[in-house]
């Protein structure tokens, strides 16, 4: 019966720091909208883009998982940049 | 959704399922790209001081209760995973009440909003705001519902150590979820 096989241990990646970190840099984030309106850009973006990437490979396990995801996953973004670029320029 | 079925032996020998939702998550990538590229048109044809109405510390709150309900998620998954069936329940009972409070809490920012002045008509900075963030919000509300089935399905004892793929798929779009809000929170309210 399935019960009576001892369970495997899954081993997970340290989900509790991966939230510390989170919590971290979103704290960062708010002390960088008081430093000047030039940084401000660039710092928030790369806050935020190391935010989604920790949640991305360690919430989602793409990490660890098939790199088929993550080729799907990434594709799009290959579309989301010229569309970005020909915007900011128009 | 059939748990019988070995996903090893499918064609790609990757899960249907899983690989079913990460196509999905793909084509999320561009609606919310689309979605965030309107707004930040919209919002640089308006005053500079147009998202200055906007209630910062309130939505720095609700982003880290965000961030602690897609922790709820992955920790509820980890549970199931070594067998933990009771852990599991708690912890989508804990990112149902999570995601409820952020729905919560926007819908008294929204509130608010309107009464200062900012509508979805009333201006471009205003309809773009309303546009994006309530696409986020209706994502959440499908989640949510998405959570209460699968606290249904955990309370009959339907998932298991061998049987969790379908709190996995829940985890991977509600991580989605929650990197648009890490974005929005930054083009919307800090930029």
């Amino acid at each position: 019966m399935e019960e009576d096989q001892p369970i495997e241990k899954h081993k997970h990646p340290k989900y509790l720091l991966v939230f510390l970190a989170l919590a971290i840099l979103t704290l960062l984030e708010l002390g960088v909208v008081y430093l000047p309106e030039q940084l401000r850009p660039v710092l928030l973006l790369s806050l935020s883009f190391i935010k989604a990437t920790l949640v991305v490979l360690y919430f989602m396990h793409l990490k660890t998982d098939s790199r088929w995801f993550a080729f799907i996953f990434l594709v799009p973004f290959l579309l989301v940049f010229p569309m970005v670029l020909v915007l900011r320029l128009n | 959704m059939s748990e019988l079925v070995d996903p090893t032996h499918t064609s790609t020998g990757l899960d249907n399922r899983k690989l079913g939702m990460w196509l999905f998550l793909a084509t999320e990538v561009m609606l919310f790209s689309a979605l965030i590229a309107a707004f930040l048109q919209m919002e640089a044809r308006s005053p500079a001081d147009a998202n200055e109405i906007l209630n910062i510390p309130i939505t720095a709150v609700n982003t880290f209760i965000l961030i602690i309900s897609s922790t709820t998620v992955v920790l509820g998954l980890a549970a199931i995973q070594d067998g933990d069936r009771k852990k599991l329940l708690r912890y989508l009972v804990l990112t149902l009440l999570l995601g409820a409070t952020f729905l919560s809490v926007q819908v008294f920012e929204y509130t608010q909003l309107l009464h200062e002045g900012l509508t979805p008509s009333g201006s471009l900075f205003g309809g773009a705001f309303y546009t994006l963030t309530g696409f986020h919000g209706l994502h959440v509300f499908i989640g949510l519902i998405w959570c209460v089935s699968l606290i249904l399905m955990a309370r009959k004892g339907i998932f298991s150590h061998r049987n969790y793929a379908r709190v996995e798929i829940f985890g991977l779009y509600w991580h989605f979820v929650d990197i648009v809000w890490i974005l929005l929170f930054t083009v919307v309210y800090l930029l």
